[in-house]
């Protein structure tokens, strides 16, 4: 073979060129690239949510949603320092990572029984989720989570107003607000007014029907039964079985009203019912005072105050009133009016209503104390017109109104007849004194004069023929009476006039049994004379 | 016979001698004549016969450096996620692994951590560690280092267990809103990387080892 030849080897050079097989690192790191930025890309910031309780919260299980899109994941569930929340820190994409805002809401998903029905149903099978409800405000990361869902979601279109009631009813958050029994709201949650005098109800309504809402708007509570008699016979109404359930608020517009909408919190009265509607407007109660001078006895708080019988506002307080100074004492009744029911017929509603007061006072608008029962003495404070009266000093105690006011009829009665008494001190007794002695001297000057002696004289012998004329008379009466006698002694025993007069008196008898019979049972049962005799036994009375 | 007497040997390839790759004939190759690009063929199986694999470390490196960079996305990312009662939770194989350890099945947490995790990572290293010694012409141990290249040529294939019960599981549980099973993006990288690895131990001349020895 070759080997033994001496030949010069040929130059070997290895193939330098690059192989195309490199181009499968470099595919693979550059999609290995791409998927590293993606994830960072798709990361996005950490939010915490603060919840009372971490049911249904799972760390790397639970995800966050908005509109049923997963836009997030819970990263870790851990307790707050001071053990009193769950605090769960959550990791939201970065495309939704800038809409959350300081008013951003939080609430986990799970089924629910609400007033709306139930909801939450398929996290039954899926887990609790977290859902979103977009805010306004600054950029926040850190949130305070609801217990419950909110009633309304952020994007509705609508507005909330605030209405005002004595009581709450069965009034709750979440039950429907509707007009003319369509549904177009819900309660968003109530609360007590800072004084207790009455519960604040927020409500919301969605657009179109916010046109609805205006201020001659009425809103009433829906929740209650109505039954009443009437001509017509029995009338039962109710509001929909729903809110029989769970409570609910009716509203009402009156036809032809022209007001516009009202802003978004507005405020309203809540009625009792829709029956009441006509019957009061307590939207505005405005404290006035009134200063009595009499006793007051009778006068309770929450006695009325009436205006020609309708009443307008009741009494709150009664108080007793030493000034220092002066020593005076006076009784400062504390009374609240609803003045636009005095006013509603006004074409000018606009003014205040001190200002219309004070226009009534400088008219003889007055308040005195009147007897609404002589049974119980209970007073009332009747407000009406007496414009010869004086106003008084109209003035402001306290920033509260002052009502001026007069005498009560009976301290009238009472003023008058002192005023008599008064005028009978007066008469001048020393005058008709002298004038009497007067007369009782010229009396006696009369007396003494001769003309009366022959008058007596004259008198003594009228007596005397007077005298002779009954001595006859008596003589002639003597024979009358035998006759008399004779003709009582012909009414015999067994006339027809003697049996009539036993039976007579007989009748008499038996009706004087029967009055005694009957007062016997009236001492038993004295409610007898007014409910009837009890038991059905017929009394009998037995004829001798 | 010793370590001592093969490395005297002159290799067959200095003498004219190469071995048929697929049914180990030993031909001499003839001198090229015609000054053309020539092909050479088994005589008995009609394979290529080449006295060293073309390009053989850069097509290797290319390879493991490919699987080393799928290795990391294919361990990250999840590679199976079973859906049942319309919840469930993507599954890295590691976070597998710790699934079924959790839940006491510790001999298959330990098969698949060996398999999956374990193996390719060996694999890769040993493979870097042969093409380096192969390079730069060490002549520490031939023997055992073709002793290991044929074990990881041999282990390699197992690596691809993980993907056939993935396609198995994909395939097999759909049963609607009950249970499902999707694959995962690690699944694809997963499988590039144990192609690309058996791909680089198929490239990869062990002839090479021996080249230096002597």
């Amino acid at each position: 073979m070759a080997i033994d030849y001496d030949v010069p080897e040929a130059n070997i050079v290895e193939n330098r060129r690059l192989s195309i097989v490199w181009l499968l690192p470099l595919v693979a790191a550059l999609a290995g690239a791409w998927l590293l930025y993606d994830t960072l890309e798709k990361r996005g910031p950490l939010i915490t949510i603060a919840f009372l309780r971490g049911d249904g919260i799972e760390a790397d299980n639970t995800v966050l949603r908005y509109k049923a899109v997963q836009v997030g994941r819970v990263t870790t569930v851990r307790i707050a320092d001071d053990l009193r929340h769950v605090i769960a820190t959550a990791r939201i994409e970065r495309s939704f990572a800038a809409q959350l805002k300081e008013g951003t809401r939080f609430w986990v998903v799970r089924p629910r029984l609400g007033p709306s029905g139930v909801s939450g149903l398929g996290t039954l099978v899926s887990g609790a989720y977290i859902e979103i409800d977009p805010g306004d405000g600054e950029p926040e990361s850190n949130f305070v989570g609801l217990e419950t869902p909110p009633i309304v979601a952020a994007d509705v279109p609508g507005n909330s107003y605030v209405l005002e009631s004595e009581i709450l009813g069965s009034i709750q958050a979440g039950s429907p607000v509707s007009f003319r029994d369509i549904p177009v709201g819900e309660v968003l949650g109530y609360e007590l007014a800072e004084d207790g005098s009455r519960v604040t109800i927020h409500i919301f309504v969605r657009e179109p029907y916010t046109l609805l809402v205006s201020s001659s708007t009425q809103f009433s509570n829906a929740s209650r039964i109505n039954v009443s008699v009437n001509a017509n016979g029995l009338d039962f109404r109710t509001g929909s079985l729903q809110t029989f359930l769970v409570g609910g608020i009716t509203f009402d517009l009156p036809l032809g009203s022209k007001a516009p909408p009202s802003p978004p919190g507005a405020k309203f009265w809540l009625f009792a019912d829709s029956e009441k509607i006509g019957e009061a407007r307590p939207s505005a109660h405005e404290p006035y005072l009134l200063y009595f001078e009499d006793s007051v006895r009778g006068l309770n708080v929450g006695a009325p105050v009436e205006f020609k019988g309708i009443k307008l506002g009741s009494v709150t307080n009664v108080d007793l009133e030493v000034d220092p100074n002066s020593s005076d004492i006076r009784i400062p009744v504390k009374i609240e009016l609803q003045p636009e029911r005095l006013i509603s017929a006004s074409a000018t509603p606009v003014q205040e209503p001190n200002e219309i007061i004070e226009s009534l006072i400088a008219k003889g608008f007055r308040a005195r104390l009147q007897t609404g029962s002589l049974l119980t003495g209970q007073m009332f404070v009747e407000l009406g017109f007496y414009p010869d009266t004086p106003a008084g000093q109209v003035s402001n105690s306290e920033g509260i109104a002052v009502i001026p006011t007069i005498p009560s009829e009976f301290v009238e009665i009472k003023d008058s007849a002192t005023e008599m008494l008064d005028k009978l001190r007066k008469l001048p007794v020393e005058e008709i004194g002298g004038h009497t002695v007067a007369v009782i001297s010229n009396l006696e000057k009369l007396l003494s004069s001769p003309q009366i002696n022959e008058f007596l004289v004259s008198a003594n012998a009228s007596f005397q023929s007077v005298k002779v004329l009954t001595d006859e008379l008596s003589a002639q009466l003597v024979p009358l009476a035998s006759q008399l006698n004779e003709t009582l002694a012909s009414v015999d025993e067994n006339s027809a006039l003697q049996s009539q007069l036993s039976l007579t008196l007989q009748q008499v008898d038996n009706a004087a049994r029967a009055l005694r019979t009957l007062a016997d049972s009236i001492e038993r049962n004295p409610n007898a004379v007014i409910w009837g005799k009890q038991n059905a036994k017929p009394v009998t009375i037995e004829r001798p | 016979m010793t370590a001592k007497k093969i490395v005297t040997l002159a290799s067959a390839a200095q003498q004219g001698f190469a071995a048929c790759e697929h049914c180990q004939l030993v031909m001499r190759m003839r001198e090229n004549k015609s000054g053309g690009a020539i092909s050479v063929f088994c005589p008995r199986c009609a394979a290529a016969v080449r006295f060293r694999k073309p390009q053989s470390l850069q097509r290797t490196w290319a390879l493991l450096i490919c699987a080393a960079i799928c290795y990391i996305p294919a361990n990250l990312l999840p590679i199976l996620t079973v859906i049942q009662f319309g919840s469930g939770e993507p599954d890295t194989i590691l976070s597998g692994a710790q699934h079924l350890f959790a839940e006491g099945q510790w001999p298959i947490a330990v098969l698949v951590f060996v398999a999956s995790v374990f193996v390719p990572l060996v694999k890769i290293g040993i493979l870097g560690f042969l093409m380096l010694s192969a390079q730069a012409h060490w002549r520490w141990r031939p023997r055992q280092r073709a002793l290991l290249y044929h074990i990881i040529d041999f282990t390699g294939r197992w690596s691809m267990i993980d993907i056939f019960m993935i396609a198995i599981l994909v395939a097999l549980v759909q049963v609607g809103a009950l249970a499902t099973v999707e694959a995962g993006l690690g699944a694809a990288f997963f499988a590039t990387m144990v192609f690309c690895t058996m791909l680089a131990s198929m490239s990869f001349d062990p002839r090479l080892l021996w080249d230096n020895a002597g």
